[in-house]
């Protein structure tokens, strides 16, 4: 019998009324905000960065350099503490 | 409170549960192009595709339900237990499984559905299956 590692995760929390979505991918992570379709991923530009326009995909600011779980810690925090997305806020949170 | 499921499955499994979902890649593409803000979506297409090429490679899904709200008590742990281990094939056969009134387990059911704990699924003309979806249920506090 062959045994296959598992080499992707995703996590979906479900709190205040949006949906935190954390994929793991041998090549890459990424965060999504839901409905607010906020994603932070490290993709494709080698460092980590947050897209805040969902309407303009080319529109990312980078940030400080956290792990997949510390930024999910801080998105989790954010909103748990805010009831809500404020997303400037969320920003300055994650420089 | 936050509860957690978490499902292991197979490449194969994962795209069964995404044609189910979307019908088809070409489908589910053509929805992103209409609404390219659906960023699930966007992933899913992604995990999707690279499962087709990995069928046997293994993926594990966790949800999780943050509330203030006990969902989980006695009876509902006992009907989870009943329907992982006993199949039942419609809410009256869990009733009966668990020894309980069908009264009591309705409303019971009808909340662990509403949190995503549970599925119903229309197999027998008549009646809904209850079908566990998860390997894994966890509380932390």
């Amino acid at each position: 019998m062959v045994y296959y590692m598992i080499k992707r995760n995703q996590d979906k929390i479900f709190i205040n009324n949006k949906i935190i979505y954390k994929v793991e991918t041998d090549t890459g992570w990424s965060i999504v905000i839901m409905p607010d379709a906020i994603l932070i991923d490290n993709y494709h530009h080698g460092y980590v960065h947050i897209h805040p326009d969902p309407m303009n995909h080319n529109n990312k600011i980078e940030i400080k350099d956290f792990n997949q779980d510390d930024i999910h810690f801080i998105v989790y925090n954010h909103i748990f503490q805010n009831k809500k997305l404020i997303i400037k806020k969320l920003i300055s949170e994650l420089k | 409170m936050m509860i957690s499921l978490v499902k292991e499955q197979n490449g194969l499994e994962f795209i069964k549960e995404m044609e189910n979902q979307y019908k088809s890649i070409e489908e589910a593409e053509n929805t992103l192009k209409r609404n390219p803000v659906n960023m699930i979506l966007y992933v899913d297409l992604e995990n999707w595709k690279h499962y087709l090429k990995n069928p046997n490679e293994k993926i594990k899904r966790t949800t999780s339900l943050v509330t203030d709200e006990l969902i989980l008590g006695e009876i509902e742990l006992q009907l989870l237990n009943t329907i992982k281990r006993d199949n039942p094939k419609s809410i009256r056969e869990l009733a009966r499984l668990s020894g309980k009134d069908i009264s009591v387990v309705q409303p019971k059911i009808k909340n662990l559905v509403k949190n995503g704990l549970i599925q119903l699924k229309k197999i027998y003309k008549n009646s809904k299956t209850p079908y566990l979806n998860y390997d894994q249920i966890t509380i932390d506090v």
